[in-house]
């Protein structure tokens, strides 16, 4: 996993700058590791015991809580029908308090998402709030499949094809996407 | 010289050789008086003792004769030498000859004859030589011997007659008296007989010996008074040495017996073949063995035997007499109202007879006894038996102190040994506790008890086949003893780490201690009458008050008198306390806070369901738990019980706004009407059926199995009734049933009987199911039927219906189809009757089905985390890291072992869920 674009991943255009949003954060910095652990591993239980349809997700197989793996699976009446999409979830040591840094591990094609897997969406970034967990997250992407943020894009191109050209749009994702093995 | 020497037959065929070139030595011939004396003795020569050197000296005779011969006479010789020399003969030869005869004299008449043992005692009764067999002759040449400096001065070769007596009787000792005891020894008689016939033969020898002794003594006196002392101690020590070294070999087996028995009945002891118990008085019987074994011990003083090894024997059955006495004594008896009558006799001296060590605490019992009986008694014989073996050694008051002392350590060592069973006999023990108390005064006996404690501890108890029931009863017994022992919790705390660690590995531990402190006391009130929970808690907790909470104030009370400093082994995290504290000691002790909290939460919530009442324990306990962990952790709890106390109002109230309550109109009604029972008229019974709620906050309860199914549509009706009045009263929130949790009242009405039932709503559900109005016909169903019409799973299904045939009401008719029971045959009846009288019969079977059925939700939630592990962290995993994963990731911990884990995933591979491959699971595509 690649750590170090951790702080662009998010910066979109028009969007707060990182030093910024971690001054949003900073009033409830008092929270340490365990407090962290502790609310993955009870986020991790509810996803366990009441799992949303075609989200999953699971801490990587290392057993660190902080890097997760999620699967989201295309809703049926979008392109992306019958895909799976792996994503990768980095947690900071202050989680819940900050957005974990979220990227797609699967090559899709998709206007708010560009070509190494980084994701344009505000909950993501500036609209963060605690409250929002890895279920809200993962439920968001899935309903950002059907229906792109084209008014702030990453990738210029699909969000052009999206509107004016579906089927080539369609014909592109199926292109773009292959299936990664973990191993 | 009892057995055969390899080398004698050589031996005697060299001296074979001699003999026929020397000719055989007379050795009863005295050198012929008309003979010169061509030859000399040489110095060390002596007559008839040995005939080895003899030869060796006859055969260097001439040689000697030549070299012995003085050329320059010393002016000192006196008249005799000036006479000798008028005689025209050598006054050397001549003095050496008389020597010479003079010595043959004295030696022939006092050389030690061979006793025969065939007649031992021939021994005993003439001394030899006898008054009359010496004559004048003898003295004389007595004279001779005894002073030839004076005597005999020319004589060259003299020698000393007591050390030829020394030597005579040593020899004679050894090859004569010596196998006569040893036969003595080995002839089957009551070892008295043999010990005092030992001693005869020892007696008579040492008389024997003496008696030569005293003729030489008493001629060495004539002239010079005592000067014969040094000599004479010199030959008794030596004598004694002899006799010590090698009589006792022999005879230390019988010594043995016959010293053991005598003080055994002098001390007391039962003897082991009577079969008696207890420890006798002192009376004529052991004074009798007393005399005796002082006259025993006395007369083996006198002939010699009272060295270095009697003492070692004495020693040795003194220790042994001390541990018999206190393990034939003590052993077993650990409460002290057996011996109250005794107990009295010997308090009245003011003094206490106990050692200064033991004199922390006020003593025990035992530890009195005994001390008792080792000032009385033993140091008694002690004092008086070693008096006589050795007047130099003198027991003193120390002495006495230090037998005391190792008599309490047998005595704790006994107990220690005894200890888990002391534990386990709690409260029947105290006595047994105190004499441990007592007797445990140094850090190194603290230390071994600890050792010792635990390692019986974990030998007897912590294995799979003792019940956490019984660890934990054994567990408070021990907080109980080790409390008594010793009020720090310094031993306590060293032996229970690994019976609380054993504890925290067993699942119900938590769960028995919860439900013992709830459980009622009223009903079985002694101690030990509850065998399946631990009511010794509840009724502890009715007893104590608050845990007291200023311990720490503790050591600033300048007032406390009762204060002693902290034990010296005690750890760097120590804390004092009072108080035995069972209930905090568990709880502190068992496993962390949350689990016990959580166990609490559910046992609670399960006691809350089932119960109508004030729940006054419930409130206790949670009281209790609130002081020692805090009001936020057991906020849940407080809410749980605030839910069912707000219930019971909240449901008043929506019961009138519903006008699901009777009115009073329809009451009057009901109570005008002659053939109502007065029990209908009760306002609950009149309308049927009615419907009462629990409502609780579903965050604050631990997860609550719910079984959906289908309730009786007149019950949903009722429960709608209810929510929409619920609505109205709290208008954001919404009710959710939980069917399964409830309990119903049932009646039925069957051909030719009521029965009248407390059962659950599933029970309720299934036999309601049977009550179809329409059909005349005893109603019948299927299994199938029944699952499908209440859309109720199978063993949920299966096991109300168990119930209800145990009750008699359905029967089973064909497979799996049943039938209600509309009318008992007599046997029936009979049966009926008496589970009337014993309801509740299969009640816990009940229980245990929904506990399988929460496990199976908690094995399907694992299988949730299984699959989302394979679908995102790795395709593929082996048992090892699932499990690893699993145990890592839930937070209540994954309590199945790897076995099971792989029979499930098993499982799920033969379900085609998963897939095996290469030792790898991966979800199947």
């Amino acid at each position: 996993m690649n750590y170090d674009r951790e702080d662009t991943q998010n910066s979109a255009p028009g969007s707060l700058p990182a030093a910024q949003a971690t001054k949003l954060a900073a009033p409830k910095k008092g929270s340490d590791a365990q407090s962290t652990t502790k609310r993955l591993q009870t986020e991790l239980m509810q996803l366990m015991t009441s799992p949303a349809p075609g989200i999953s997700a699971f801490p990587s197989a290392d057993g660190n809580l902080l890097s997760w793996t999620a699967t989201i699976e295309g809703p049926d009446d979008t392109p992306y029908a019958n895909l799976t999409f792996k994503l990768s979830f980095a947690f900071p040591s202050n989680y819940p308090y900050a957005p974990p840094t979220v990227l797609f591990k699967t090559p899709i094609y998709h206007p708010n998402v560009d070509f190494s897997g980084r994701i344009c969406l505000d909950i993501l970034k500036d609209k963060w709030t605690a409250a929002y967990n890895i279920q809200t997250v993962l439920l968001s992407l899935q309903s950002l499949l059907g229906e792109p943020n084209n008014a702030s894009p990453l990738n210029g191109e699909a969000a052009e094809l999206w509107d004016k050209d579906p089927e080539e749009f369609k014909r592109k994702v199926l292109a773009r996407h292959q299936d990664i093995d973990d191993e | 010289m009892f057995s055969q020497r390899p080398d004698s037959r050589f031996q005697s065929r060299q001296a074979r050789v001699f003999d026929s070139v020397f000719g055989p030595v007379d050795i009863s011939q005295p050198t012929p008086v008309a003979t010169p004396a061509n030859a000399f003795a040489t110095s060390d020569q002596k007559w008839g003792v040995l005939p080895e050197t003899e030869k060796i000296a006859l055969r260097r005779s001439a040689k000697l004769f030549t070299d012995h011969i003085d050329p320059q006479p010393s002016n000192v010789r006196g008249t005799a030498d000036a006479a000798a020399k008028d005689e025209g003969e050598s006054p050397h030869a001549r003095d050496q000859v008389r020597w010479d005869r003079s010595w043959h004299c004295v030696t022939h008449a006092l050389v030690l004859a061979p006793i025969s043992y065939r007649q031992v005692h021939a021994l005993r009764e003439v001394l030899r030589p006898t008054k009359e067999m010496l004559d004048a002759s003898f003295y004389e040449a007595l004279e001779d011997v005894v002073d030839p400096a004076s005597r005999v001065p020319y004589a060259n070769h003299t020698d000393n007659i007591i050390v030829w007596h020394t030597h005579q009787v040593r020899s004679h000792f050894l090859n004569q008296v010596l196998p006569a005891i040893v036969r003595l020894v080995k002839r089957r008689d009551v070892a008295e007989n043999l010990i005092t016939g030992c001693i005869e033969i020892l007696q008579t020898a040492h008389h024997q010996y003496f008696h030569g002794l005293t003729l030489i003594a008493a001629e060495m006196d004539k002239s010079v008074p005592n000067l014969s002392l040094p000599s004479i101690s010199q030959f008794k020590r030596d004598l004694h040495a002899v006799i010590g070294h090698s009589a006792m070999e022999p005879i230390s087996i019988v010594l043995k017996t016959v010293l053991e028995k005598r003080v055994s009945i002098i001390l007391g002891l039962p003897q082991s073949n009577h079969g008696e118990v207890g420890i006798q008085p002192e009376g004529p019987a052991s004074e009798a063995a007393r005399q005796q074994i002082l006259a025993l011990v006395g007369s083996l003083k006198e002939v010699g035997l009272a060295g270095e090894e009697l003492q070692v024997i004495f020693a040795e059955i003194m220790n042994r007499s001390m541990t018999e006495y206190i393990s034939k004594g003590f052993k077993g008896r650990w409460s002290h109202n057996d011996s109250e009558d005794l107990s009295s006799t010997n308090t009245g001296n003011g003094k206490s007879i106990l050692p200064r060590a033991a004199h922390l605490s006020s003593p025990s019992r035992c530890t009195q006894d005994l001390c008792e009986w080792i000032e009385n008694r033993y140091a008694k014989l002690a004092v008086q038996i070693i008096n006589i073996i050795d007047v130099d050694t003198s027991v003193t008051w120390a002495n006495k102190e230090k037998y005391k002392e190792m008599g309490i350590g047998h005595l704790a060592e006994l107990r220690i040994s005894e200890l888990f069973d002391i534990v386990v006999n709690w409260p029947n023990s105290n006595g047994a506790l105190d004499d441990l108390r007592t007797s445990i005064t140094t850090p190194q006996r603290r230390l071994h008890l600890t050792e010792a404690f635990s390692k019986t501890l974990s030998e007897k108890l912590l294995h799979p086949g003792a019940s956490t029931l019984q660890i934990l009863r054994t567990y408070i017994a021990m907080i109980w003893s080790f409390h008594s022992l010793d009020h720090s919790k310094v031993l306590l705390d060293r032996v229970a780490y690994p019976l609380q660690l054993y504890l925290c590995s067993r699942e119900d531990t938590v769960r028995i201690i919860i439900t013992g402190m709830l459980a009622a006391t009223e009903t079985d009130s002694d101690f030990g009458a509850g065998p399946e929970k631990l009511v010794e808690l509840a009724q502890l907790l009715n007893k104590e008050g608050q845990p007291e909470t200023q311990a720490n104030d503790e050591e600033l009370d300048w007032d406390d008198l009762e204060w002693v400093p902290d034990p010296v082994d005690a750890g760097p995290g120590y804390k004092r306390s009072k108080e035995a504290d069972i209930i905090g000691t568990l709880i502190g002790a068992l496993g962390s806070q949350d689990v016990f909290i959580k166990e609490f939460q559910n046992i609670i919530g399960e006691h809350l369901l089932r119960n109508d009442g004030a729940f006054e324990k419930e409130i206790k306990v949670l009281e209790l738990l609130k002081t020692r962990f805090g009001e936020a952790p057991l906020q849940a709890c407080e809410v749980m019980l605030k839910d069912i106390q707000d219930s019971a109002r909240v449901n008043s109230v929506i019961r009138r706004a519903e006008a699901l309550d009777p009115s009073p109109a329809e009451i009057e009604a009901a109570r005008a009407n002659p053939q109502m029972l007065d029990e209908d008229v009760d306002p609950e019974g009149l309308l049927k059926p009615s419907l009462h709620a629990k409502i609780l906050s579903r965050l604050f309860w631990p997860q609550l199995q719910d079984d959906t199914y289908l309730v009786p549509a007149v019950i949903a009706e009722l429960q709608e009734a209810y929510a929409a009045g619920f609505e109205t009263l709290k208008s954001s929130r919404k009710l959710t049933w939980l069917h399964t949790l409830g309990q119903a009242k049932v009646e039925l009405e069957l051909e030719d009987r009521k029965i009248v039932e407390e059962v659950h709503t599933f029970q309720a559900t299934v036999i309601h199911a049977f009550g179809d109005p329409a059909e005349l016909e005893p109603v019948s169903r299927t299994v199938e039927q029944l699952v499908d019409a209440l859309e109720m799973e199978e063993p949920l299904v299966r096991s109300a219906i168990h119930f209800w045939v145990s009750k008699l009401v359905l029967q089973e008719t064909a497979p799996s189809t049943y039938t209600v029971l509309e009318t008992l045959n007599s046997s029936d009846r009979a049966l009926s009757n008496a589970l009337a009288s014993a309801p509740h019969a299969n009640h816990e079977e009940v229980i245990e089905t929904t506990n399988e059925g929460v496990a199976n939700e908690k094995m399907q939630m694992y299988w949730q985390f299984i699959q989302g592990m394979l679908k995102n962290s790795s395709s593929q995993m082996p048992l090892q890291q699932i499990a690893m994963m699993l145990k890592m990731l839930i937070a209540d911990g994954f309590p199945c072992s790897n076995e099971e884990l792989q029979e499930f995933l098993g499982g799920k591979v033969a379900e085609g869920e998963l897939e095996l491959n290469g030792g790898k699971y991966r979800l199947r595509k």
